[in-house]
């Protein structure tokens, strides 16, 4: 059996004997085969003396249960590392950031404490994931869509508290901004409900979400202040209609009016759907060729109107054809449901796992991947600014070599930036993980040199990202470890999370 | 709540319908076998003939045979597995792509279903099939010399081998299948992966 670092086998076979009691002996998990299930199968660092892993792991069932768990956790000063579903490969998984923690699974809390159809609300516990709540909400007949992220095995509360973002409609997509009020257990095993669950007997938890005072939930985001057990999401009620249409253009400069165009429509609100935006493969050979996809989600007559007024912008651009899509009635047929991605439409879905897995696009993958997705501001300037600057340094970030590396892949996740995604391959060979790793801190270093840095990042790499953001000699970072040393003073919960660190763990 | 005892309890093959994309081909079915098995579902992959022919063979036994167009198992999940591992901790079987396995084990982890069998089979241009049992060869009286020396018929001898399984009565713990990732193959080769999830 593993043990924590600093802790001696007596304080851990006390917490041990702890968590057995709180949560029955058999959702305490020491064997080594029990644990090697919470390894992160993306590692960048598999199989090496880096790579993170967990001592044990621990599966309460209820918030009494955590509560339980993590008040152990303090007086016996063992580390450790709250998962939801710990189905986020890519982020790190269920692997813990400091080895050797102990993972608080949070799997068996997964019931679907509410959904109300007519306030278009739901309220979750962190072991519901996406397939869970689209099941519960289509078995009940409601009229209400969720919003996926690809793939949608995860949990609703942790790709929130990630910061994940969807494939809808916004605001719903960006997926910690549509949350409306939590449930935390802080490291000292006290509740908080935050917003207006504050109140006793709120009746309006998941209808307001500022509640009165200073707004805390923001410190639960990407962090390690607390342990999330319950959290309200607005949900989108289901459109009448969907309809996707494409804005070409065959001349490089012209991403900078398409961008403008796409940013005046969905500032008003006209466009409201997830847009990538395409380079090649419509125009002639060598040309720039970009395409945007425009989709509006609504009732049938203002999407045709909606869609009318977005044609009207982006052909007034000299060169730029817009190409009508289909619209989509929903609920869909299954001849439609067939032949759409899914998650536009609400619908969690793996068909991710096929594209990365062996295929005949894909004779020989890797599997695995990691991906560095720095926010660029939305303009077309900003896009060709990132283009060349992808171009002219892959030589340098791969020394010459083909390492399968791909992208940019230009979103549109959130409003008013773009997420310039760049994806690294990962498997078993360690030197080839190794160059990947080189590639990844070297892009990470480059793109802060320029003012870009990433919105999230694997869990190996969250110190790296966090020491770009270093404006006033780490001034954001100093404010966080003030924060954390208050709320979790003993530094148990999710040492190094996005680069927080307790005290006693600082490198500096 | 579910109990632990009641998350690990294998329960008899229930009929959920079979939402299969087309269907196996019975024809290829041949030897003798297994009256009844206690594998729920197989799930196969209807773009491989190896895989179609393990579908034909154990739909006799009364598993419920499900044919995937690809390696996606979405629709599968959605509507049979999904269900059936809400109701009970089934154990399921199937010769498909690494990905699908590895989308399956994963979902199978918080139902407390392991993959406890896991095979691999590698399809050169040249016809040849080079076989390797990673878990699970004892229980399922199979090997990779079995496999060889069953040339062209070996995805009988696969199917035979799935519908073996039974619940072991001596508990057992595995780790991870390592199925996430793909492995390194020659040219124009292919890989098949058959797989059970049980519970342990």
């Amino acid at each position: 059996m593993a043990i924590p670092p600093n802790v001696s086998p007596a304080a851990f076979n006390a917490a041990l004997d702890a968590w057995r009691d709180a949560v029955g002996p058999e959702w305490v998990f020491t064997s080594e085969e029990d644990v090697a299930l919470y390894r992160d199968a993306y590692s960048p660092f598999w199989g090496e003396p880096e790579e993170r892993v967990a001592s044990a792991a621990v599966a309460p069932a209820t918030v009494e249960e955590v509560q339980a768990v993590v008040r152990a956790a303090n007086e016996h000063r063992v580390p450790l590392y709250p998962i939801s579903t710990g189905r986020n490969l890519a982020y790190g998984g269920s692997a813990p950031i400091y080895s050797g923690s102990v993972v608080l699974d949070l799997k068996r809390m997964n019931r679907v404490l509410e959904v109300n159809e007519r306030n278009a609300y739901a309220l979750v516990e962190p072991g519901v994931s996406y397939f869970d709540l689209y099941e519960h909400i289509t078995k009940a007949g409601l009229d209400l869509w969720i919003d996926p992220p690809d793939p949608g095995w995860g949990s609703v509360i942790g790709n929130a508290l990630d910061g994940g973002a969807g494939w809808t409609a916004y605001p719903f997509r960006d997926h910690f901004g549509a949350h409306c009020g939590m449930e935390v257990v802080l490291a000292n095993g006290e509740i908080v409900r935050t917003g207006m669950g504050a109140l006793p007997n709120s009746k309006s938890w998941q209808h307001s979400r500022w509640g009165y005072g200073p707004w805390v939930d923001g410190l639960f985001r990407q962090s390690n202040f607390g342990v999330v057990t319950k959290m309200g999401f607005w949900l989108m009620p289901r459109p009448e209609a969907m309809m996707s249409s494409m804005a070409t253009s065959e001349r490089e400069e012209d991403i900078i009016p398409m961008l403008d165009a796409l940013n005046l429509l969905e500032n008003q609100h006209v466009v409201n759907g997830s847009t990538q935006i395409f380079q090649g493969g419509r125009g002639p050979a060598g040309s720039a060729a970009w395409t945007i996809q425009v989709p509006i989600y609504g009732p049938e007559k203002v999407v045709r109107a909606q869609m009318d007024y977005a044609k009207a912008k982006f052909t007034a651009i000299p060169g730029v054809k817009f190409v009508e899509g289909e619209l989509f009635r929903t609920p869909l047929t299954p001849e439609q449901l067939s032949r759409v991605r899914l998650v536009n439409f609400g619908i969690p879905n793996l068909s991710t796992f096929a594209m990365l897995g062996r295929n005949p696009g894909a004779p020989d993958p890797a599997g695995g991947h990691i991906g560095f997705s720095p926010i660029v501001p939305r303009t077309g300037e900003s896009l060709l600014e990132f283009k060349r600057f992808y171009a002219e340094n892959l030589p340098k970030v791969t020394n010459g070599e083909n390492l399968g590396i791909t992208g940019p892949v230009y979103m549109t996740c959130w409003e008013r930036t773009l997420v310039c995604l760049i994806m690294f391959p990962i498997g078993r060979d360690k030197a080839m993980n190794a160059k990947m790793r080189h590639a990844f801190e070297t892009w990470v270093r480059l793109a802060a040199e320029r003012g870009w840095a990433e919105y999230r990042a694997p869990a190996v790499y969250q110190d790296l990202v966090a020491d770009t953001y270093s404006f006033n000699n780490h001034a954001l970072r100093r404010l966080r470890e003030t924060l954390k040393d208050a709320i979790d003073p003993n530094g148990i919960l999710s040492a190094g999370r996005y680069g927080v660190w307790p005290k006693h763990l600082r490198k500096t | 709540m579910t109990s632990r005892r009641e998350f690990l309890q294998v329960a008899a093959v229930t009929g959920l319908p079979v939402i299969a994309a087309g269907p196996v081909n019975a024809a290829t079915a041949m030897g003798v076998w297994p009256l009844r098995t206690d594998i729920h579902a197989v799930l196969v992959d209807r773009r491989h003939a190896a895989s179609r022919s393990v579908g034909a063979r154990l739909a006799s036994t009364g598993a419920q045979v499900q044919a995937m167009a690809d390696a996606d198992i979405t629709q599968v999940w959605l509507h049979q597995i999904g269900p059936a591992w809400r109701e009970r901790p089934v154990p399921i079987a199937g010769l498909t792509a690494r990905s699908a396995l590895f989308c399956l084990e994963q979902l199978a982890l918080s139902r407390g279903l392991r993959v406890v069998f896991h095979g691999e089979h590698i399809l050169y241009p040249d016809g040849r099939t080079e076989h390797s049992i990673l878990r699970g060869a004892q229980r399922a009286q199979v090997s990779a010399r079995d496999l060889t020396r069953a040339g062209p018929q070996w995805p009988a001898a696969i199917a035979e081998a799935l519908a073996r399984h039974r619940q072991n009565p001596r508990p057992e713990r595995f780790g991870p299948s390592d199925a996430a990732l793909e492995p390194a193959l020659p040219p124009g080769a292919q890989l098949l992966t058959s797989w059970i999830i049980a519970a342990t």
